[in-house]
């Protein structure tokens, strides 16, 4: 028993603990400081945890001094530890971006308050992650739920209140359907912990064959509503294009993946391969993730504003994440959390460098951000660089999610989604580089506009420059974090 | 069907969550999907209440002497439940406050009229 | 035509979910896979574990405290964002166009009786909460709905200097703080197997018993108390 294998609750308290204090501290200079100081420490902690759990493998800890099914337990594997690490990142990076653009986007006296609801919320998601109790994972949830509404709800226009009040809703509902299927396994198997629950259900699904079904249908539906799932996505273009761009960075890199990956955790820990492969549900999931991607994508090329082009690739980009789920294989699995990693690294780079050329132009839509690559050279150079990789140049992370993808459906028969990840490649180049080429191309783009004259200072891009560089080398280390992931799905 | 009129608690919150989602589906009115809202979540919890119920055991309380195991009924889901209760009364408050920003902004709080002013 | 669809889907997923139930385990049995030796061990072991004779505040203050921590956040978070939206700037000088007092002697006479009687029982749910039926989370409703209807007769520019803006979010942070604080040590000592002291049991049965259960049903039923008069002076007109 070493100090560290309580990292990830003091991470989690010192997250809520640091966000309760906010609301009593009037200069927003220090409550600035206080979060970037409490970010940057449990950065560091789970630093350190993954190091351990790298050199000791994974183990279980309780919380208060009652074991588990008698208490909450938690279960700190090698990819727990890796998205507790990544997820703290990527919150630094955006948290330290803000600092400098937040001003402009949101009143004076709500600063505060909105560093209150990122720590909150960054402090949900990793409970989320962490947790082996089915309760205390819902709990979690609702938790992130509020707290991501309300980082929307910051900014004080009419459509985020539209656009927040569609995203609740939908919530809402997903939270129900998630608790009624917890109530049906509660009254199959009588316990709340992962590992007893498949435990029991591994002898008794036979008895209740209706009963196993609907709940998986439930956490399905449930979760994909909260993850945008193809036909579920509605409300994720209005949320994420009217937000905050640091807000959006958070909700578009983060929020969604935590729940994807408690998807992956009870359909994998709770139900495992038998019961999956006797129901063949896993067949459901991969086909909306393969209309997710495709379908995303040509919405994507219809839309005028550029946030909401960037929103819909997101919803294209979580169709890949459910094709690697439902192969139903250990390479498709960890194909699908190397694409979460990979994704949340870009994606948040892209938001926050859309949000700098809106606030340095005042402009939204793509007809008037033409020539900004003369203006803004680095800003848009950077973004080309995270545009090539959602295209999938080799080297960087998007081409090697797409390549193992391909590898992955022929190892388990199904051909013909190597058609289908060609063809979502190609709706993303068509996308994504009239933006590049008309920022630096074209004559009548570039007439009028001067070298330079609205770029930002350099340490303000520093963040976005980190995140560029991690994007780089997730890519080129891919294949040292690929084997690690298969290591801790063993 | 047997097993229907066995488990009528079950079966009588299923029909709950029906009509709670058809509320919300149906009504125009934002304070009437809310009110679904809440007519889901509390169907839910009925469900998962009546899974704790042992017939003829008393509550969980222990007064004057302890009555061994079989004495009580499961304590398990009325804790759990009461966690539940307290946040689907957090997620009605902010629903409630959100429709109150909606009136002041959009003049109106019937969905169609809300979506067809959405030029402004 | 939508109406059809909406009545079509949900008649379908009705069916589909009675699908189910009809294989559930019989209501009510003594032998359900629900009563199993988890709660076999609740019933019995509570009071020997935890010094509680209300075996539900026992699971949810002791046993499974970690979903009650994370449900107080729910609820802080909550006022938190209600506060955001719904909050007015108190005007200069303010010129009182939506007043609202109501002059009625009998009403103030008889709850200058009636308040202190209310917010009594509420604390006394509060401290039993661990030796019969209530707990922080009922007595708190409880002392809030006091505090609403004091709010109510005497009107809004009375009640401000009574229960100020600054006052009630200074005990509401330093509430749910202290909790944090207070079972951060509990769950870290737990967790890594060190033997710190901790509160004592005492004996079941009498008020200071249980440890930590006491204080901690105190700070929820703080939390909850100020939440709900927050949602309510925030709806009826957003100044504090």
């Amino acid at each position: 028993m070493s100090i560290i294998q309580s990292f990830p609750l003091v991470i989690i308290l010192v997250l809520l603990i640091t966000a309760f204090m906010m609301p009593l501290i009037k200069n927003t200079k220090i409550i600035k400081g206080i979060s970037l100081v409490s970010m940057t420490s449990v950065m560091i902690l789970a630093l350190i945890n993954l190091d351990f759990v790298h050199k000791n493998g994974e183990y279980l800890y309780r919380i208060g001094h009652f074991n588990a099914p008698y208490g909450i337990e938690f279960r700190i594997g090698i990819i727990e530890a890796m998205m507790g690490l990544l997820f703290t990142f990527v919150a630094l990076m955006i948290i330290w971006y803000s600092i400098y653009s937040i001003e402009k986007e949101i009143k004076q006296s709500k600063i505060g308050l909105y560093y209150l609801l990122v720590n909150i919320l960054i402090g949900s998601l990793l409970g989320v992650v962490y947790s082996n109790d089915l309760f205390n994972c819902f709990v979690f949830i609702e938790v992130g739920t509020l707290a991501s509404c309300g980082t929307i709800i910051v900014k004080d226009k009419k459509e985020n209140i539209k656009a927040t009040l569609k995203y609740l809703i939908m919530s809402c509902l997903g939270s129900g359907l998630v608790l009624m299927g917890i109530a049906y396994l509660y009254s199959m198997t009588g316990h709340l912990n992962i590992n007893y629950i498949h435990a029991e259900l591994v002898k008794c699904y036979l008895i209740y064959p209706n009963a196993v079904l609907i709940s998986i249908v439930l956490f399905i539906i449930g979760l994909g509503v909260k993850s945008a799932m193809f036909p579920l996505h509605n409300w994720l273009p209005d949320a994420h294009s009217s937000a905050p761009s640091s807000s959006s960075a958070i909700l578009s890199s983060l929020v969604l993946k935590a729940f994807v990956l408690l998807l992956i955790k009870i359909l994998y820990g709770v139900f495992g391969m038998d019961i999956l492969n006797h129901f063949s549900v896993l067949n459901i999931v991969l086909i909306l993730g393969s209309l997710g991607m495709i379908m995303g994508s040509v919405f994507a090329i219809f839309q005028k504003n550029i946030k909401r082009v960037i929103a819909y690739s997101t919803v294209a980009q979580m169709g890949y994440i459910f094709l690697g789920i439902g192969l139903g294989t250990n390479l498709g699995v960890s194909i699908a959390i190397f694409h979460i990693i990979g994704h949340a690294v870009t994606k948040s780079a892209l938001f926050l460098l859309a949000g700098a050329m809106i606030e340095q132009t005042g402009h939204k839509s793509l007809a008037q951000l033409k020539g900004i690559g003369r203006e803004m050279p680095l800003t848009l150079g950077l973004f080309s660089i995270g545009a090539l990789s959602m295209i999938g140049i080799p080297v960087l992370p998007g081409f090697i999610s797409k390549w193992h993808l391909s590898l992955a459906s022929i190892a388990a028969g199904d051909t013909i989604l190597i058609v289908v990840i060609l063809l979502s490649s190609l709706l993303n180049a068509v996308y994504y580089s009239p933006i590049v080429i008309n920022g630096f191309f074209g004559e009548e783009n570039l007439q009028g506009k001067v070298y330079k004259s609205k770029s930002k200072p350099l340490k303000e891009l520093m963040p976005v420059i980190f995140l560029v560089i991690s994007m780089i080398y997730v890519g080129i280390a891919s294949r040292g974090i690929i084997n690690l992931i298969s290591l801790g799905l063993m | 069907m047997e097993g229907l009129m066995n488990n009528y608690y079950e079966t009588g919150s299923i029909i709950l969550f029906g009509i709670g989602f058809a509320i919300l589906l149906l009504h125009n009115n934002l304070i009437k999907k809310i009110i679904g809202m809440n007519i889901m979540d509390t169907a839910v919890f009925l469900f998962f209440i009546a899974k704790g119920y042992v017939s003829g055991k008393d509550a969980p309380i222990i007064i004057g002497a302890h009555k061994g195991v079989q004495g009580y009924i499961n304590p398990v889901p009325s804790a759990l439940m009461l966690t539940g209760i307290v946040v689907a009364v957090s997620t009605t408050a902010f629903a409630l406050a959100l429709t109150v920003r909606i009136y002041e902004g959009y003049g109106s709080i019937e969905l169609d009229e809300i979506i067809k002013m959405r030029s402004d | 035509m939508k109406k059809i669809l909406s009545i079509g889907i949900t008649i379908t997923l009705i069916i589909i979910l009675l699908l189910g139930v009809s294989e559930l385990p019989k209501f009510g049995q003594y032998n359900n896979p629900a009563n199993n030796e988890v709660s076999h061990y609740y019933i019995e072991k509570t009071t020997k574990d935890t010094g509680a004779m209300n075996i539900v505040t026992g699971i949810i203050l002791d046993y499974r405290a970690f979903d009650t921590f994370v449900e107080s956040s729910v609820l802080f978070t909550a006022s938190i964002i209600v506060l955001l939206l719904l909050k007015k700037e108190k005007h200069i000088q303010g010129i009182d166009n939506e007043v609202t007092i109501i002059e009625s002697t009998i009403l103030k006479q008889v709850s200058k009786v009636l308040i202190p009687c209310i917010q009594i029982f509420g604390i006394y749910i509060i401290f039993y909460g661990h030796l019969s039926p209530g707990g922080g989370f009922a007595g708190g409703t409880i002392i809030g709905t006091s505090f609403i209807l004091y709010r109510i007769i005497y009107g809004k520019k009375f009640t401000d200097k009574t229960l100020p803006y600054s006052k009630l979010i200074t005990y509401l942070c330093g509430a749910i703080m202290l909790y944090g604080v207070l079972k951060g040590y509990s769950f870290i000592t737990g967790g890594n197997h060190l033997n710190l002291p901790q509160p004592s049991l005492g004996t079941p049965g009498s008020i200071l018993s249980g440890g930590f259960l006491l204080p901690l049903n105190i700070l929820v039923g703080l939390i909850v108390a100020i939440t709900i008069y927050f949602f309510f002076t925030l709806f009826d007109g957003g100044e504090i």
